[in-house]
């Protein structure tokens, strides 16, 4: 155990050496102060036009336009549970007096964070592909692999490494948009609400936060997987980044062509995105079967790697 | 000899239904300098993969310190430091840090056995550079560190003088043939320049299109050189010669003779033949044994 956390910390200080892990950071931390400054600009500009109603008027609002879609839609449908939902949510405001999270206030913006997520995606492909495949490409494999450290101990403390990573990039996402929040836009109270189907339950405001990255995470670790895999069985980090940003950008709208079929729900693109159990999931299935048909994929892809990374030859 | 460190046996590879490496057999003893000598495309680096476990051997075994390399890898393995064909390290890390990361790969590797290390390549003033900014020679001697640093029984050599200067190549010798006494460390070296495993080897195996074709004790007689006189009465020419030296082996040919002397001989010999009246048109000197032996492998083509 011992070794296999040794391995970890090499892999760690490889990638913490490479200046693309840096440049990596760093472009986050721009985007982030960079899109919130222009937002910042953007709603000082709006400002007028928002705020001609007080935020009871605007709740009220949304009920009527809800009630209108949940009597167009079937009782059955997404659309028909999503209003359901929208309606008792704002009820719920309403009765108890809690503000909705109003547009260019503190929280409000800290939720739209979790759409850096993309960018979050891209890094850890990047990362993913050439954790392993650069060894090969650059012959450094046949040091790594004479050591007393089994094939899948190497193997999977890259791995782990890429989890790592993919946690430490979101915490620098969450941090750098916590500062860039509190510099530039006011801070109020916010109390988050769900809804579960029957109740409305109250969170703080920074587990409304934790949960979209949370839930961005999944395909953070999805796509980290692809790329992880693919590097290690063509041992090419361009064809694993090609490879694996192409299902990222295709797979969705091949998706949306996809969801009417029955068996679409057995596709792991039609989970990966698992943000979407916040808003309206492509096909109509519980977070839960969503995570379990990700995980089953996820084995496989394990399976196949582990199998020909153990008995393929090293000859670079 | 003494008892052996590293056992081949019967090791053999076939690369998409082509034999590129015939049952090998071969062992190597404790303290032993052995040179791999043979012919580029000749399977010694191949062989040397199947060593260090990075290629899977289609049949046979190998067997190190006494435990199998198939069956026990992670035991086997640590008693192995290698260089395997260019020792490529992480460029944009310092040496430092690369020797830092292989050590921890290893039980028991303190800061101060690094430090040694890097003193014995002679790396101390650079080791906080970035390899990037390495010369080939350098870059040799990390190689070298990051295959000592865990004191290992048997340490390979893949072409490893590759890059180095003159007296890289000497301190580097003398280097090798001290831990191979003093710690009783069995080396293989491989390489396609005879020059280079003469001077460092006790043993030399010639392999050739990936079987072993002979193993010979590098003996002191073979670095002895024979030199051969082109004269117009071969048999005359050695009856003098015999007369005026005493116990000299004299072989005869139909237009020359050979005779194993030293190069300071050389003018002694051929004066006795001018002052007897034997008209010499030229002297040669001819290759060694072991030397003779390769160029009929290689075909001449490859000594450098
Ligand atoms: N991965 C591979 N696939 C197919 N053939 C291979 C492979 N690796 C080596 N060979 C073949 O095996 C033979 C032996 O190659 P090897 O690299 O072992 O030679 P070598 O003795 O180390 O030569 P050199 O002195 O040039 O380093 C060559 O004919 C080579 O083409
Ligand atoms: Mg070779």
């Amino acid at each position: 155990m011992g070794s296999f956390v040794n391995l970890v910390r090499n892999e760690w200080m490889k990638l913490m050496q490479r200046k693309s892990t840096w440049i990596m950071s760093i472009i986050l931390i721009i985007a982030v102060f960079g899109i919130f400054g222009v937002l910042k600009w953007d709603y000082s500009h709006r400002e007028e036009s928002v705020g001609a109603n007080t935020s009871e008027q605007r709740l009220q609002q949304q009920i009527n336009t809800y009630e209108a879609q949940k009597s167009e839609a079937e009782p059955s449908s997404l659309e028909y549970k999503n209003a359901v939902e929208q309606i008792e949510l704002a009820q719920y405001r309403l009765d108890e007096g809690l503000a909705p999270a109003e547009v260019g206030s503190f929280w409000h913006v800290m939720n739209t964070s979790s759409n850096f997520f993309s960018l979050i995606v891209l890094f850890v492909i990047i990362v993913a592909s050439g954790i392993l495949a650069h060894e090969f490409q650059k012959g450094t494999i046949k040091l790594l692999a004479i050591r007393p450290a089994t094939r899948t101990k190497l193997l999977y403390s890259k791995y782990v490494t890429v989890l790592l990573f993919s946690v430490a990039i979101a915490l620098l996402l969450l941090v750098s948009s916590l500062v860039a929040s509190l510099i530039y836009f006011p801070y109020d109270s916010y109390t988050h609400l769900t809804w579960n189907g029957e109740a409305v339950s109250e969170w703080p405001a920074i587990f409304w936060i934790l949960q979209s990255y949370l839930y961005a995470m999944v395909n953070v670790v999805v796509m980290g997987t692809i790329a992880f895999v693919i590097g290690a069985l063509f041992r090419s980090s361009g064809l694993a980044i090609g490879i694996t940003m192409f299902l990222s950008f295709a797979t969705l709208p091949a998706m949306m062509m996809l969801r009417k079929y029955e068996w679409a729900k057995y596709i792991l693109f039609a989970h990966n995105e698992f943000s979407m159990h916040l808003s309206q999931p492509f096909v109509d299935v519980t977070p839960l079967y969503s995570l379990i048909v990700i995980f089953v994929y996820l084995v496989i892809f394990h399976v196949l790697m582990y199998t020909s990374f153990k008995k393929r030859d090293i000859a670079v | 000899m003494t008892k052996s460190v590293v056992q081949l046996k019967g090791l053999r590879k076939d690369i998409k239904n082509k034999t590129i490496i015939h049952d090998l057999d071969l062992d190597l003893y404790e303290g032993e300098v052995f040179g791999f000598l043979g012919p580029n495309g000749a399977g010694k680096t191949t062989t040397i993969r199947m060593m260090v476990g990075l290629m899977k051997p289609t049949a046979g075994n190998v067997i190190i310190g006494g435990t199998s390399l198939l069956e026990n890898y992670e035991k086997t393995i640590s008693q192995v430091g290698a260089i395997v064909e260019n020792p490529e390290l992480y460029d944009y890390m310092s040496g430092y840090k690369n020797l830092i990361h292989f050590s921890r790969m290893h039980k028991g590797i303190t800061k101060e056995r690094i430090q040694e290390v890097v003193e014995q390549v002679g790396l101390t003033s650079r080791i906080g550079e970035k390899v990037k900014t390495y010369s080939l020679g350098m870059r040799q001697r990390l190689g070298l560190a990051q295959a000592l640093l865990h004191k290992p029984k048997f340490l390979i050599l893949d072409e490893p003088t590759n890059g180095l200067d003159p007296a890289g190549i000497r301190e580097f010798r003398t280097y090798l043939r001290k831990i191979a006494q003093e710690e009783g460390v069995s080396i293989l070296v491989s390489s396609h320049l005879l020059s280079e495993i003469e001077l460092m080897c006790d043993r030399v195996g010639i392999i050739q299109k990936g079987k072993l074709i002979d193993i010979r004790t590098v003996k002191e007689e073979s670095q002895e050189t024979k030199w051969t006189f082109t004269v117009n009465q071969p048999i005359q020419a050695k009856d003098v010669l015999e007369q005026s030296f005493e116990g000299v082996d004299i072989e005869t040919g139909e237009k020359s003779i050979s005779i194993s002397i030293s190069q300071e001989e050389v003018p002694e010999y051929n004066k006795v033949l001018v002052e007897q009246g034997i008209l010499v048109y030229g002297i040669e000197n001819t290759k060694s044994t072991l030397e003779d032996e390769f160029l009929k492998v290689t075909g001449g083509e490859q000594v450098g």
